[in-house]
């Protein structure tokens, strides 16, 4: 299981950092497959998301691809809405908390099958 | 008094409010707040002549790594984060990220976009009605 595990997430990573998806196929795999609970394969999703952030935006500074000012923006912003999210997560249930993120994997799939390439 | 509101600050202020909404999908789940992020610089109209796709996505990354990091804390303030779960799967994110953006110019990512998008239209139907 740990070859699977390290195969599945090698390669959630590397599509993370081509811009095909974002970390949560992670959660799905351990949704999924790995049977987690939704709250823990989110903890571990996160620690996983920051983990492939550095090599990856180590690269994008490096290439000059990061606009820093409107990322920082984003970012602190973000910031702030992290608590209500956080907020938000301490009132669902697993159920809903489960069903909710299915509805995003709806959402961003469908855009992402019909996102016209530029 | 009228105020006039200028381009630059609706753009910037459209900014703030999708960033906060960024952060709350991101607090929530824990990932997903880059979908938000990259339809927004992709979409306002101030913005997405100055950055070509690959830059939004990588602009995107940072954002959605400074939300981690704050939500990294909540979760693990209210101990929803099990740092030892975590840690086998951290080798694979740093090779793994580190092969996705060297692969990021060099392969067209077309294909793989679609299969991504069934595996997780998939998946989404499995969580919502399993």
């Amino acid at each position: 299981m740990a070859v699977l595990d390290f195969i599945a997430a090698f390669f959630a990573a590397a599509l993370a950092g081509m811009g095909v998806g974002g970390g949560g196929l992670l959660v799905i795999y351990l949704t999924l497959v790995r049977g987690a609970e939704q709250l823990a394969a989110q903890g571990i999703n996160l620690c996983f998301f920051l983990a492939l952030c550095v090599p990856s935006l180590a690269i994008h500074a490096y290439k000059r691809k990061i606009h820093l000012c409107l990322a920082l923006i984003f970012g602190i912003s973000g910031v702030f809405g992290t608590f209500l999210g956080a907020y938000l997560l301490s009132l669902a249930t697993p159920v809903l908390l489960r069903k909710a993120f299915g509805a995003l994997l709806l959402v961003s799939g469908t855009l992402a099958l019909f996102k016209k390439k530029k | 008094m009228r105020i006039k509101i200028s381009k630059p600050f609706i753009a910037f202020a459209f900014l703030l409010v999708c960033g906060f909404l960024s952060g709350t999908v991101n607090g929530l789940f824990g990932t997903g707040g880059g979908i938000i992020a990259v339809f927004a610089l992709s979409h306002v109209p101030f913005f997405q002549n100055c950055l070509s796709p690959k830059e939004v996505f990588a602009t995107t990354l940072f954002s959605a790594f400074i939300m981690s990091l704050s939500s990294v804390f909540i979760y693990a303030r209210n101990g929803g984060v099990d740092f030892s779960a975590a840690l086998p799967y951290l080798p694979a994110a740093l090779a793994g990220g580190c092969a996705g953006a060297f692969l990021l110019d060099k392969i067209k990512t077309g294909v793989l976009s679609k299969i991504f998008a069934l595996l997780v239209l998939y998946a989404g139907a499995t969580l919502m009605w399993r």
